[in-house]
C-alpha cells in the first residue's frame, strides 16, 4: 500500500508539475511597433532597449532589428520590462520610443 | 587602347556617386531674361546678394550670360537676390542704338527675390505604437 502511494505521488508530481515548469522554463516577450511617421525615410532599422524599472534613463541597448519586433527569450520569469524603441538612418538615431511594458509569467505554482 | 576601356570602366563606376554628391551640396540658382543691346558680346550681368530684402547687397558675380550658380550658401538660410546688367563705360559700349547713342553703363536692378536652400531631414522619426506582450 505505501509502495502505491509513491507511485501516485510521482503521477501527480508528473502530470501537475512538469508541465508548469516546461511552460516557465522559457518566458518570452514579444514586443511590436510601427514605423516613424515622420522624419527620413525609409528607416535602415531599429534599436531595441529594455530596463526593469520605469523611465528612459534605466534602459539599456539589447538589441538591433531591421523588422518592425522582436521576441527577447533572454527575462526571467515573473519580472516586469520596460522596452523602448529607436529608429536609425545613416547615422542618425531617433529618440526613443515611448515604453512599452509586460511581466512575464512564472513565480507560482511548482517552480516555486 | 586597353587602359583606354579601363579608364572608361572606371568613370562609369565613379559617376553615380559624383551626381549624388552634387545634390546633397545646398545651392541657389539664379536666372533672368536677356537685355537686349546692339552689341550682345558685351554685355554682362551684376549679380548682387544680400541676407535681408533692404539689403546690404554684395556682388557675387558677374557672368556674361544666365544663369548665376551660387554654391556659397547655408541650408535654412534665406538669401536676396538682384540683378542689373552692365555695358562697358567705353566709347563703343554695347554698340550703337537706332536713335544713334552708345548704350553703356549700368542698368537699374531687377526686382529683388528670394531663395532659402531646403534644409535636409536626416534624423528618422520615433517609431510609434510600441506594445509588449508577455508569452
Amino acid at each position: 500500500m505505501k509502495k502505491w502511494r509513491w507511485l501516485f505521488a510521482l503521477n501527480l508530481f508528473y502530470w501537475v508539475c512538469v508541465p508548469v515548469i516546461v511552460a516557465q522554463q522559457q518566458p518570452r516577450i514579444m514586443v511590436t511597433w510601427d514605423p516613424p511617421i515622420d522624419g527620413a525615410m525609409p528607416v535602415d532599422g531599429y534599436r531595441v532597449y529594455r530596463g526593469i524599472t520605469p523611465g528612459n534613463t534605466n534602459i539599456q541597448l539589447i538589441g538591433m532589428t531591421t523588422e518592425e519586433f522582436i521576441v527577447d527569450s533572454s527575462v526571467l520569469p515573473a519580472t516586469r520590462y520596460y522596452y523602448a524603441i529607436s529608429a536609425l538612418k545613416d547615422v542618425e538615431e531617433s529618440a526613443k520610443s515611448s515604453e512599452a511594458t509586460a511581466m512575464t509569467a512564472g513565480g507560482q505554482g511548482c517552480n516555486r | 587602347m586597353k587602359n583606354m576601356k579601363w579608364l572608361l570602366f572606371a568613370a562609369l563606376l565613379l559617376f553615380p556617386f559624383v551626381t549624388s554628391e552634387a545634390q546633397v551640396a545646398p545651392q541657389v540658382t539664379v536666372s533672368w531674361s536677356g537685355a537686349v543691346v546692339p552689341t550682345p558680346s558685351a554685355l554682362t550681368y551684376k549679380v548682387e546678394r544680400a541676407m535681408a530684402q533692404a539689403g546690404p547687397f554684395t556682388q557675387i558675380g558677374q557672368p556674361a550670360a544666365s544663369p548665376l550658380l551660387d554654391t556659397n550658401v547655408t541650408r535654412g538660410t534665406t538669401y536676396f537676390y538682384r540683378v542689373r546688367s552692365s555695358c562697358p563705360a567705353t566709347a563703343q559700349g554695347c554698340g550703337t542704338n537706332a536713335q544713334g547713342q552708345v548704350v553703356s553703363g549700368d542698368s537699374a536692378f531687377s526686382t529683388t527675390v528670394s531663395a532659402t536652400p531646403p534644409i535636409l531631414v536626416t534624423t528618422p522619426g520615433v517609431p510609434t505604437n510600441v506594445q509588449a506582450v508577455a508569452q
